[in-house]
């Protein structure tokens, strides 16, 4: 197999002459002039944009001032369980309250930013457009406005793996006015009722979503505990994540449209450091190592991993195995030439021994990107035993290893099987893999050796999801056969 | 008599032709790498779209040698997002027509047969926008891998690998032509 980073060593004449012949064109004659025209014509237009922001600013300061002054008591527990300390009944207002807006003001004090890492800080108004024409696929922008984190009552989970990107116990809401996401009123005996409120009418708001890569979200943490009208921050952020492969399929513009946070780059004041760190994984590299690994582009996340999470973080990425990897992105330091403030953004993933780049890519799809889904399932005869788990790893045809797949945490029993339902899906370029199962403990899943282990080939088109099922029969081995359920 | 330029209509008037005496050099070779990249009959849009963006970045550019680079990199950028703006449409194939020099006569390169061409066209827009990109400035514009990684603000092994993968395409296309 030929180096990719090597020359092509000879091109055939035909082909290097076509690819001449594409740029050997008649330029018409009055190109710069007509472009000049619409250059001044669109450029008038853009005039009263650039002003619409601090007129816009001051009407909502106006509105905000206009409401008396509301705080709310101490804050209940937000867990996803929805049991906290006091009795709650959690519902969010239809309309807004006169007093949510109420210390809007007070938050508005803090002057946001123009710039942070030399990416100007754009209204919540303009991201939603980047999005909305899907400007925003591989391209990281800097917003500006208020996190709110609203009341949370209770979300229970589906019986099915759930993918990073969809929307799910995540009720965060980016909104370009501060505002009491929750109220409660203290009823007395320890008691409390809470509700949820609504954003005012005409706020514009986003849902960002922060997963584990997002960096800085330790400084917006500690900000919400004096917070009552939301966290005056800028997020750095994308969409078009290729985690939205992960998604269910019926679901997968939805979650392509996400607004995934990159870097919460400034907090009230406070400019978040990126150090994205697990402490019980001992690495070698520190996070100023990784940012000069990916010098001259400017280190925007950073995360230790095993090597077989990075496809987590980027499932187009091939990593497996129990080796410590860094994955980070990082944006171009120059902006990307749309005038939207926006910066490309690329993936690396470094070997944490060798300090050695074993990815890089950009973080945009591409437009032919269409990749396939495939998914392992298992289902074993008698009861799981001694801590025993179904593991999974796809490798190419030679051997190479592509992902590590595990099951998604959720089982279910069918007579005297115990099925181990399907995890994170892996995203497959076209093409034909193997896929090997075996079980063992979760400390041992990486272990060279495997009693139970089988193997089987799969070809895999674009788009197409393939799902296969390895079976343990209580006489031992292993096969892999069709799914026997869903 | 012409009524007098208030400053303010005067510096505007300043900073246009400014601008112009920047780009103008550079607009033929803008135009060719689109054609390059998304094809003839949408290298007009791409190309305004892209000095729309420069003119709008205009007062970003501190570095005014760098003009160059700078434009190509805006330029390819307008040409990605034009190619996803395309996802949503029918896709078109280029229908082989024979190609024309700046003089617009006939190219003298007969040995790119159209059915051959129309194969490579076809292989072509299968590849991916950055692909595009970098062969079409390697091969239309000549800039080396160096100029290439410096106007993208990329690594030279990406543009090395981009142009590889690429010409692989092309390859397999022209191969199977053959065979």
């Amino acid at each position: 197999m030929s180096d990719p980073f090597e020359p092509v060593e000879s091109v055939e004449p035909e082909v290097a002459a076509y690819l001449r012949s594409r740029g050997n064109v008649k330029v018409p004659a009055d190109m710069l002039a007509r472009t000049v025209d619409r250059i001044h014509t669109e450029a008038e237009g853009t005039r009263p944009r650039l002003a619409r922001w601090p007129a816009f600013a001051a009407v909502a300061a106006a509105v905000v001032l206009a409401v008396v002054t509301f705080t709310v008591g101490s804050r209940p527990n937000l867990l996803p369980d929805g049991s906290p300390r006091a009795t709650a009944v959690g519902h969010a207002s239809t309309g807004p309250s006169p007093t949510q807006n109420a210390t809007s003001a007070a938050s508005m004090s803090t002057e946001f930013p123009e710039s942070v890492m030399g990416m100007p800080v754009v209204s919540i108004r303009e991201v939603r457009s980047l999005i909305d024409e899907e400007q925003l696929d591989g391209l990281a922008v800097a917003v500006r406005g208020y996190w709110i984190q609203p009341f949370v009552h209770s979300c229970p989970a589906p019986s099915r793996f759930i993918a990073p990107l969809e929307r799910w116990c995540s009720f965060d809401v980016f909104s370009d006015i501060g505002y009491a996401g929750w109220n409660c009123i203290i009823l007395g005996q320890g008691q409390s009722e809470c509700h949820g409120n609504a954003p005012p009418v005409g706020t514009m708001t986003l849902s960002p979503i922060a997963l584990g890569d997002a960096g800085g979200m330790d400084v917006l943490s500690r900000s919400f505990r004096d917070a009552t009208n939301g966290i005056p921050a800028v997020l750095i952020g994308h969409a078009q994540d290729p985690r939205a492969w992960q998604c269910p399929t019926d679901i997968y513009d939805q979650c392509a449209r996400e607004f995934v946070v990159d870097l919460v780059a400034w907090v009230a004041g406070e400019t978040a450091e990126i150090s994205q760190t697990d402490p019980s994984l001992a690495a070698r590299m520190s996070v100023a190592d990784v940012a000069a690994a990916v010098a001259p582009f400017e280190l925007l996340t950073a995360q230790v991993l095993i090597a077989s999470e990075a496809p987590g973080v980027d499932p187009r990425l091939h990593s497996a195995g129990g080796d410590l990897v860094w994955v980070a992105r990082s944006i171009s330091v120059i902006p990307s030439g749309s005038g939207d403030g926006t910066r490309s953004v690329d993936v690396w993933v470094i070997d944490d021994a060798t300090e050695r780049v074993t990815w890089h890519l950009g973080l945009e799809m591409g437009s032919d990107y269409a990749p396939g889904r495939f998914l392992a399932q298992s289902a074993e005869r008698g009861s799981s035993q001694n801590g025993l788990d179904t593991f999974y790893r796809v490798e190419l045809p030679d051997g190479s290893p592509v992902q590590d797949l595990t099951n998604g945490g959720w089982s279910s029993s069918e007579g005297t099987f115990r099925r181990r339902h399907p995890g994170l899906p892996s995203i497959l370029e076209a093409g034909n893999y193997v896929v090997r199962a075996w079980r063992t403990t979760y400390d041992d899943r990486f272990l060279e050796e495997h009693p139970d282990e089988c193997a089987t080939e799969f070809t895999i088109a674009q788009s197409e999801e393939v799902r296969l099922e390895a079976a343990f029969p209580s006489r031992g081995g292993c096969e892999w056969r069709a799914p026997t359920f869903e | 008599m012409e009524p007098a330029l208030t400053p303010e209509l005067a510096s505007a008037d300043a900073r246009s032709a400014d601008f112009e005496a920047l780009v103008g050099p550079w607009v033929n070779e803008m135009y060719r790498a689109a054609a390059a990249i998304v094809g003839t009959h949408e290298a007009e849009e791409v190309t305004q779209d892209a000095l729309l963006d420069a003119w709008r970045g205009f007062a970003r550019l501190r570095d005014r040698e760098r003009a160059r680079p700078w434009l190509h990199a805006i330029l390819a950028n307008r040409a990605r997002k034009h190619l996803r703006a395309a996802r949503s449409r029918p896709r078109l194939i280029p229908v082989a027509t024979e190609p024309t020099n700046e003089a617009g006569r006939s190219s003298p390169d007969h040995a790119i047969q159209f059915a051959e061409r129309d194969r490579l066209d076809r292989a072509f827009v299968r590849l991916s926008a950055d692909q595009r990109v970098c062969l079409a400035l390697h091969y239309s514009l000549d800039l080396s891998v160096p100029q290439i990684a410096e106007s993208l603000g990329i690594p030279q092994g990406t543009v090395k690998s981009r142009i590889n993968a690429g010409m692989e395409r092309l390859r397999a296309a022209f191969r199977a032509e053959e065979q």
